[in-house]
């Protein structure tokens, strides 16, 4: 048995990694039809419903218990989609995509209700009709929250959303002027929500029903218009479809591959499941300078070992201290523009966390770390200690029951590890617990997972 | 980038104790440098104050009727204010820092902030530590873009924030600052064999390059620090809580003479919504005690005339107190700069004007990035232009 590399890859964008089910599962099955695999069980995702649990969060009369009511609600979405993007259970494909656009319509969330609406709408839509996405994103509640357009009223317009209508979630600085976003904004004024039940309402009496220009078209037009004229621009499909790429293939972009998905997303009025469709069934997708070049995010690094190790956590706060330590909370993006990616996981802090992370789990060791003061809490940072996380080595062991003891070790590397050509395995020898078989391939799994290239994806 | 197979050809003996030396040696090509060579030997301590801390709680308008009567319950009484000038005094707390400003080694800068201020914490903060406009969403931090423009040479814990984690204040977009809060937990957690095995012979590309260089840098640093942390044990007396103990390994590390320019330091719980004044007074108290050795232990040693404090929180808060004996998110606040060779110690600028509010918030007169530019320019020496995005008015106070 072997690993593809083509299968391998596949795996680590459009999911959080292979683990060894898959990788038998999917032996010798050509890229082409894994692809089809992967996006029939996104779409059978999408039809079966929204997999987490509301809990309708008490009323409780004072604002403060309200705000810790709510906290707790958001942590608790928060912890559910970590754990449903690990499980090996789940559309690992609608996930990713969701996660993608989660950063791509960055936004803070600090109530229960929104966030499971927000995650509800990008799951729907992550891999339908860009412009539904957008509409709905548009009326979302948390979002109308964050970026108020709650208070863009018809005599005292607030440009916030429209800005970053334009700037981040569309076309992009240098397509537009600020005169167009003063005329955006007034086309969203009354795109607000009602207080008490938390939901969307287009208020008439402060909407501006005026003329507008924008972009050079004319008339009354209203939020609907805005987005419709914005899509009409090829440079939003570029700009999304460059987004795409620096998140699915490299950061380094490439101009050309880059038109060619601009081109499919434009001609197929916005569809992105054609997009993502063409983007992983391209040659270059799978070249050598695409394989293991991306640092996984901290979501994707925590994400992934528990996809591959089935991990459970005694207790699920624990998936919302990982977060922390490593610098990315879902439901909590820095600011509007997302998450910056790439190199900007790394710090000394974060590195060697990251490497030790597979150690710390496995031999249940106590973290001496100190998570930051949040700036809303009162209290002092508490210390991170025990994960007791349960790791399962099983089908791994499986995995290489099957094979030769020669191949043994090579297999298991070339699971974990992205790109294995500058992998040194004797390096790793002289590290490994040789008191049985098992625990020298136990000890194999942790010390690759300590690698710097497990980092990569 | 090519990584020669030094350690395992050099060291056979006691291979922990000289490897990050010899790691060093190899990023340094002229070896390593002792003390700030790279630059013009000024030190730069950052307090962030996190939670938006009361400055009118602070720094009392003792005379100010606008005050009191906002403040029915919470206000600093008159009598009780440490007098500093016929309008303005200290809360209580602060008593350990009364001499500094008495002896010209303190200027506090009143009503700073930025246009259409954020009242989100997070936003804030963001703001502050970014150094954009409230318009503006940058992703790296205004120390670390200093490090981008004038420090590509630099040691890995050139600037340094005593923590566990980074601040975005110290993320640059090529050049990070570098996390410490101890340096025993730090030099045992990088000096495993496995660690120390990995870390040497590679040659990779890019992205996982960059990971072995920050591996091999923070080996490097941690050994230096450690070793720099033992160098000096300060005979100050200073506070036995967490805050103190930073501030004391700040002093250690400087006075050993460490080539680290900036420190960055946070204390944390200043979101005083509710019962406010004890905690908010425990809080300064810290902070004032451990500022106060700090200060002392530096100005023993000679050290002060080169080291600047800068004290800030992301906001400060409203003029009128709550319904619970607390006050909420509000805007300018003031800025404390501390050291033995400021221009113009005392009050920099006037009180903040409590009769010209903006909806029930102070206004501010100073920009943030003001200050910025004027370290960036005056202190470190170095243009602010390219590291603040915009041409900012410098103030003299250093």
């Amino acid at each position: 048995m072997r690993i593809d590399p083509k299968l391998k890859h596949l795996h680590a964008r459009a999911g959080f990694g292979l683990n060894p089910k898959k990788a038998v599962q999917f032996e010798n099955v050509p890229i082409a039809q894994v692809i089809e695999a992967l996006f029939l069980e996104a779409e059978e995702a999408v039809q079966s419903g929204y997999p987490f649990s509301i809990q309708s969060i008490s009323s409780v009369s004072r604002q403060k218990e309200m705000r810790k009511e709510n906290k707790k609600s958001v942590v608790r979405l928060n912890t559910q989609w970590l754990a449903h993007m690990g499980s090996q259970h789940t559309s690992c494909l609608l996930d990713k995509m969701s996660l993608f656009w989660h950063g791509h319509f960055a936004c803070i969330i600090k109530k229960g209700k929104t966030a499971h609406s927000y995650l509800n709408t990008i799951r729907e839509h992550a891999l339908g009709n860009f412009k539904d996405l957008l509409l709905a994103i548009a009326k979302e509640p948390a979002m109308l929250t964050f970026l108020n357009n709650q208070v863009n009223k018809k005599f005292s317009p607030n440009e916030n959303f429209a800005r970053e209508l334009l700037e981040l979630f569309t076309i992009g600085i240098g397509n537009y002027t600020e005169q167009d976003i003063k005329e955006a904004a007034r086309a969203f004024t009354g795109w607000t929500i009602d207080r008490e039940k938390q939901t969307f309402i287009f208020k008439e009496k402060t909407h501006d029903f005026g003329n507008k220009t924008f972009m050079g078209q004319s008339g009354k037009l209203d939020g609907t218009d805005i987005i419709n004229i914005i899509l009409q621009h090829k440079a939003t499909a570029t700009f999304i479809a460059t987004k795409v790429y620096k998140y699915f293939v490299n950061d380094k972009i490439n101009s050309k591959h880059i038109a060619e998905l601009a081109n499919v997303f434009y001609e197929t009025n916005y569809d992105i499941k054609i997009l993502m469709h063409t983007l992983f069934s391209s040659d270059w997708f799978y070249r050598p300078e695409n394989i293991g070049n991306k640092i996984k995010s901290p979501i994707e690094l925590i994400a992934g070992m528990i996809h591959s190790l089935n991990i459970e956590f005694g207790e699920s706060i624990a998936l919302l201290k990982l977060q922390k330590i490593f610098g990315q909370i879902l439901f909590k993006p820095p600011n509007v523009a997302g998450w910056k990616g790439g190199k900007s996981w790394i710090d000394n802090s974060t590195l060697l966390l990251r490497l030790n992370l597979a150690n710390y789990l496995f031999q249940n060791a106590e973290l001496q770390y100190h998570v930051k003061a949040d700036l809303e809490d009162q209290i002092a940072p508490r210390k991170l200690k025990k994960m007791d996380a349960i790791l399962n080595f099983q089908s791994h062991l499986n995995l290489i029951e099957k094979v030769d003891a020669s191949q043994k070790s090579t297999l298991i590397r070339d699971l974990i590890i992205q790109d294995t050509s500058k992998l040194n395995l004797k390096q790793i020898d002289p590290f490994l617990n040789h008191q049985s078989e098992e625990q020298k391939y136990i000890s194999l799994i942790i010390r690759l997972m300590t690698m710097p290239e497990y980092q990569m994806c | 980038m090519k990584r020669r197979n030094f350690i395992k050809n050099s060291v056979v003996a006691s291979a922990s104790l000289m490897l990050p030396s010899f790691i060093k040696a190899m990023n340094h090509p002229f070896g390593a440098t002792t003390s700030l060579s790279s630059t013009n030997g000024k030190r730069l301590v950052v307090i962030q104050l996190s939670g938006g801390n009361d400055g009118l709680n602070t720094i009392i308008p003792y005379r100010n009727d606008i005050y009191y009567r906002s403040r029915p319950t919470i206000g600093i009484q008159r009598k009780q204010a440490l007098r500093l000038t016929d309008d303005l005094g200290f809360n209580p707390v602060l008593a350990p820092l009364k001499n500094l400003f008495e002896d010209g080694l303190m200027s506090i800068i009143n009503s700073v902030g930025y246009p259409n201020p954020s009242r989100s914490h997070f936003r804030s903060m963001d703001i502050w530590q970014s150094g954009s406009g409230s318009n503006q969403y940058w992703q790296s931090g205004w120390l670390g873009r200093y490090l981008d423009n004038n420090c590509n040479d630099c040691t890995a814990h050139h600037s340094l924030e005593i923590d566990d984690s980074l601040s975005l204040a110290l993320k640059g977009n090529d050049n990070n600052g570098f996390a410490m809060n101890n340096p025993n937990l730090l030099k045992k957690s990088v000096q495993g064999k496995f660690l120390t095995s990995i870390a040497n012979d590679h040659d990779h590309d890019e992205n996982v390059a960059y990971l072995y260089k920050t591996l091999t840098d923070t080996q490097s640093s941690a050994q230096y620090l450690f070793e720099k942390s033992k160098t000096f044990k300060s005979n100050i007396q200073y506070p036995n809580h967490g805050f103190g103990k930073k501030l004391k390994l700040i002093s250690e590390l400087i006075t050993a003479d460490s080539d680290t320019q900036i420190y960055y330091v946070s204390l944390g719980g200043f979101d005083t919504h509710a019962f406010q004044n004890n905690k908010q007074n425990k809080l300064l108290k810290t902070y004032a005690d451990a500022v106060a050795a700090f200060v002392k232990d530096l100005k023993s040693n000679q050290l002060l005339d080169d080291t600047l404090i800068m004290t800030f929180s992301e906001f400060g808060r409203r003029v009128q107190q709550n319904g619970s004996n607390g006050t909420d998110h509000g805007t300018a606040n003031n800025v404390f700069m501390m050291g033995g060779n400021l221009k113009k110690p005392g009050f920099y600028n006037e009180a903040p004007n409590l009769l010209n509010l903006d909806n029930g918030d102070l206004k501010y007169e100073v920009d943030f990035r003001q200050i910025y530019a004027t370290v960036l320019e005056k202190w470190l020496g170095t243009n602010h232009r390219g590291i603040l995005g915009d041409e900012f008015k410098l103030l003299g106070m250093v």
